[in-house]
């Protein structure tokens, strides 16, 4: 039976996979994606390798057996002078052959995988092991540097060429700790103490994002690991190792500074040390710092996004002038990612911690003031 | 008109018995064709319900940061997508297909036990009803079908609630996935007993168990792997459950438990679950295959070993869900181990459908091309599976669309391919009618076309960083495109399935007579009318060979004088 | 049990008659015990999520069928 939709299927047989190998390879040219096929670090590169390795092997064989099967519907499809096939069953020495030799080819994949798993994390570093205890929360990451003795959120920096141990903990509900450019992922599971690690071998900026489904607000989990020079890592850690300024510049920021503290202010739920920390882990009478349940403020001033990510954080677009009335104001809301958030958290991250009284444009403004000044 | 008789030659009229009427008849039926039909009619149903969710996720995702769903909606929809395409869709399609043909092809009269397969059918109809009903509540489950805890508990560490609903999931959401559970387990364990009794005592005589035809040979593992699986996924329901409502603390860290607890507990379940959900596909495929290549299948007995090899691997393999949760090394080099050995008996079967195919002399009506289309693309989805196993690879793309795309390859490209292959192939022997050979053509297409647009760009997607289960995305990583062209390939393979629904209301209106073996095939559900008569067989038929209807209408070249099995 | 290869010949007008009583006959008894535990297993287990009415209700429903079943005449 002629079928008009069959002709040139040989011809399909072959374009298709051409054009979805070439789509693969284009799109795996990352245009700003955070790639597992643009591995930054010596983690990230064995993974990209195997993939590489995974790519040519499976195209062989999808070649090969779909070839043999569109061969055959194109050979043996049905005409009109066709006889009655032989009623062959099987064949044992045919089956015994294709059993015997994708299995010896599995295992040589199998000790490869086996070989490259345990040797993951042997790579050559520069200096000591940099030890960060990474926490999970509902949804923003915090980063709590162990021997330098200070906590951050959103961002982690790290030094190149540096090997990085990530502790990973959760007190709430599973997450996963996964920064595709440089490390496959690893779960963050509440009662475990799980690590990652790993090291970066190129400065830059890389995106990662939480990959466990973990409620309401999974999608807008991630943050940015910044890879640094060893000089402008170490210059970072000082600064964020100081207390905040005890007198921020500007009428605008005091009164920012004034509304954290405020009775029902931000200080309820954010730490800042020299205000209402004493340091990174104690508020000031001496209770632990982790009662507190949003990020810690020191210096947000100088981070690139806010929330978990969920908008960017960028002073040039949160540009505080004084309105007609001689009050502070955002000269450009709209394009301000902070002036949203603090405008109304839930209508942004709808379901997440922080639940505020209505803030006025004025106290919109004094805040983000303050805020910028905590570099 | 009923009438009761009360002596000789004198009648009365009287009531009609609810037995009697038509909705009675369906609900007090035993009879296995008739529970088969309302499996595969439920199922459908179901599929659509699925399907719809399918479309709003991609609508969703088609732009980033889209609004069409708010995430609390979108993780209902993301949850009960899956828990509706397994649980309401697959396995009960599968057990219906099941249903009906296993009696017929076994030459048997019913199953073993016809009220305990009537039961199956209702509970899922009540199951079904009752898990779907939780959205008109407002309250569907939404911690994913997979259902992790401790989100999934109802208070957090160190707390009596869930506070600000952030800590887990306040709601009865993921009660009624949990009761739901464990009605269709219910349900599951039921038609399991029953195919293992009947496939292993009602076969027709001379037929030993290596002359049943391959669909039933699958249907047997599938059952048994039920059997042994749904305990493990109804202890960890009961678990969630005793957490939730009676204080209990098997998940929760803070008090001694433990939420890997649940993962190891419900993935001894999922594993083998996902080769119930193919098993069966794998059955029909080799049934359709051979019969329009007019030849034997290739290698009957390696296909039907592999799947027993299948069978107890299934069981092997569970942690291979869970390589990035800080096993122990050695662990996972052991599941590594045992899931590149259950490649290899599935790697056979593919090659034995291959070299069932050449040499054949090949008509292309529309269980074929099913059948064809099924080969091509599980192809895909056992080699990017394959990929999986490699386990550093798979901790860069665990959790990403790399595995959506692996699991749509083999559900979609696999199961729902293969139950369509069997639904047009069994079509004209339950009605009578056969089904519209160029919408047949139409929809095949779309389906080849739908799957790959949809699915393949999710690769990409993966390898690019993309994570499952997000509402949505920035526009600024380099996902738009790929989301959207695989939203287009949702909406083609929609349409694939108006086509069909199109085609099975027209067929059944004015269809082509089927006659009682349109197909010209080899098995014995065959050998009885269209639809067959209640009694199946007016003589239980002796088999003496693999293809004992073929033996029937060639006996000078029957399989039974060629070969000895 | 010798059978031959399972010919069927046409039926006479006599045996048509017969296949008839055949149908009513040799097909599986109805019976409305199955639909009847699986709604009251779904009572119960609603009644989980709902009231605990519902759930002893359901209870009781459940033994009944399972009663009505194992008593039944099949």
């Amino acid at each position: 039976m002629r079928m008009p939709l069959f002709r040139g299927m040989k011809r399909w047989g072959v374009l298709l996979p051409v054009l979805l190998l070439s789509s693969l390879l284009l799109a795996a040219c990352g245009e700003n994606s955070p790639s597992i096929l643009n591995p930054a670090g010596p983690v990230a590169l064995k993974e990209s390798n195997l993939f590489w390795f995974i790519l040519v092997v499976a195209t062989i064989v999808f070649v090969v057996v779909e070839g043999l099967l569109l061969y055959s519907i194109v050979r043996f499809r049905e005409r009109p002078n066709s006889t009655q096939p032989t009623q062959i069953h099987g064949n044992t020495t045919v089956e015994i052959i294709w059993t015997i030799v994708p299995s010896i080819f599995l295992f040589v994949v199998l000790v490869g995988t086996i070989y490259t798993m345990f040797g993951l994390t042997s790579f050559s570093s520069t200096g000591r092991p940099l030890q960060v205890r990474v926490v999970g929360h509902q949804w923003w990451w915090e980063f709590d540097y162990l021997n330098e003795n200070f906590v951050t959120a959103d961002e982690m920096h790290i030094p190149v060429g540096t090997r990085v141990e990530a502790q990973l903990q959760s007190n709430n509900v599973i997450h996963s700790f996964w920064v595709p450019e440089l490390f496959g992922k690893t779960d963050v599971i509440p009662g475990h103490n799980n690590m990652s690690v790993f090291q970066a071998d190129r400065i830059g900026e890389y995106r990662a994002q939480c990959t466990e489904f973990c409620g309401l607000q999974h999608a807008h989990m991630n943050f940015y690991v910044v890879v640094q020079s060893q000089d402008d890592y170490n210059a970072w850690v000082t600064s964020q190792q100081q207390a905040a300024a005890s007198n921020p510049a500007g009428q605008a920021a005091l009164a920012g500074r004034t509304l954290f503290v405020g009775s029902g202010g931000c200080q309820g739920c954010h730490g800042i040390v020299g205000v209402n920390l004493q340091d990174y882990h104690h508020l000031k009478g001496g209770s632990d710092a982790s009662i507190l349940v949003g990020p810690n403020l020191t210096h947000f001033g100088s981070r690139r996004q806010i929330a978990g990510g969920v908008l960017p954080w960028d002073p040039a677009s949160c540009v505080v002038v004084t309105g007609s009335d001689g009050q502070p104001k955002i000269e450009n809301p709209g394009s301000c990612g902070l002036y949203q958030w603090l405008k109304d958290p839930q209508a942004v991250k709808p379901g997440n911690d922080m639940n505020i009284r209505p803030l006025s444009d004025t106290e919109i403004a004094q805040l983000i003031a303050y805020l910028e000044s905590l570099t | 008109m009923a009438t009761r008789t009360i002596t000789e030659g004198v009648t009365i009229a009287r009531r009609r018995r609810l037995s009697e009427t038509y909705i009675g008849e369906w609900i007090m039926t035993t009879d296995h064709k008739k529970i088969g039909v309302m499996y595969i009619v439920t199922a459908f149903f179901f599929f659509l319900v699925g399907g719809v969710d399918a479309l709003l996720i991609r609508t969703q995702l088609a732009v980033p940061n889209g609004k069409v769903l708010t995430p609390e909606v979108y993780n209902q929809i993301f949850t009960m997508h899956a828990v509706t395409m397994i649980f309401l869709f697959i396995m009960p399609m599968l057990t219906g297909l099941g249903n009906y043909v296993v009696p017929l092809m076994i030459g048997a009269r019913d199953m073993a036990f016809p009220r305990l397969n009537a039961f199956g059918y209702w509970i899922i109809l009540f199951g079904g009803l009752f898990l779907t009903s939780s959205f008109l509540f407002g309250a569907a489950p939404n911690a994913g079908w997979f259902a992790y805890a401790p989100l999934t508990e109802l208070s957090g560490p160190g707390t009596t609630s869930c506070g600000n609903a952030v800590m887990c999931t306040p709601g009865p959401n993921m009660d009624f996935w949990a009761l739901g559970i464990l009605m269709l387990g219910i349900s599951s364990i039921s038609a399991s007993i029953n195919f293992v009794v009947t496939i292993l005592k009602l076969r027709a005589p001379g037929m030993s168990i290596n002359r049943m035809p391959l669909f039933t040979w699958m249907t047997l593992i599938t059952a048994f792997l039920l059997l042994f699986a749904i305990p493990s996924v109804t202890m960890a329901s009961i678990l969630i459950l005793l957490d939730r409502h009676l204080g209990t603390h098997f998940y929760q860290a803070g008090f001694g438990g433990d939420p890997l607890l649940w993962q190891h507990l419900f993935w001894s379940f999922g594993h083998p679950e996902v080769y119930i959900l193919i098993l069966p596909a794998f059955g029909i495929i080799s049934e359709v295959l051979p019969v329009f290549a007019r030849k034997p299948i290739f290698g009957y007995t390696f296909i039907a070993w592999s799947g027993v090899a299948i069978g107890f691997l299934s069981f092997t393999v569970w942690a291979h869900h869970m390589f990035a949760v800080g096993l122990p090394l050695v662990a996972q080099a052991f599941f590594a181990t045992s899931t590149t050995l259950i490649a290899i008996p599935t790697a056979v079967k593919i090659f034995n459908w291959v070299g069932t195919v050449y040499g054949g002399k090949l008509s292309f009506k529309a269980p074929m091309l099913f059948a064809l289309g099924f080969i091509a693309m599980f192809l895909i989805g056992g080699l990017n599976g394959a990929a999986l196993a490699i386990v550093p690879f798979d901790y860069q793309v665990t959790d990403t669309y790399f595995v959506v795309s692996h699991l749509h390859y083999v559900l979609f490209g696999g199961s729902v391919f293969g139950i369509f292959a069997g639904i047009f192939y069994w079509f004209p022997k339950i009605t009578g009618k056969l089904l519209n050979e160029r919408l047949g053509q139409v929809q095949f297409w779309l389906m080849l076309i739908g799957v790959n647009v949809t699915f393949f760009p999710m690769h990409i997607m993966g390898l690019l960083g993309m994570p499952r289960r997000i509402y949505t995305y920035p526009g600024n990583l380099g996902w738009n495109e790929l989301n959207l062209i695989a939203t287009i390939g949702a909406f083609t393979l929609g349409i694939a399935f108006l086509v069909f629904l199109w085609n099975f209301v027209i067929t059944l209106r004015s269809g082509k007579e089927a006659g009682t073996d349109p197909w010209n095939a080899f098995t014995l559900e065959w050998d009885t009318e269209s639809p067959p008569k209640p009694y199946n067989f007016l003589e239980v038929p002796t088999v003496r060979s693999r293809r004992p209807f073929y033996d029937k209408k060639n006996p000078e070249t029957a399989d039974w004088k060629s070969v000895t099995h | 049990m010798a059978e031959d290869q399972g010919q069927r010949k046409q039926p006479s007008k006599k045996q048509k008659a017969s296949n008839e009583a055949l149908d009513q006959f040799i097909k599986p008894k109805q019976s409305y015990w199955p639909f009847a535990l699986a709604a009251s297993l779904t009572i119960t287990l609603a009644g989980v999520i709902s009231h605990p009415i519902v759930l002893w209700v359901g209870v009781a429903l459940v033994v009944v069928s399972l009663a009505g079943w194992g008593l039944e005449r099949h």
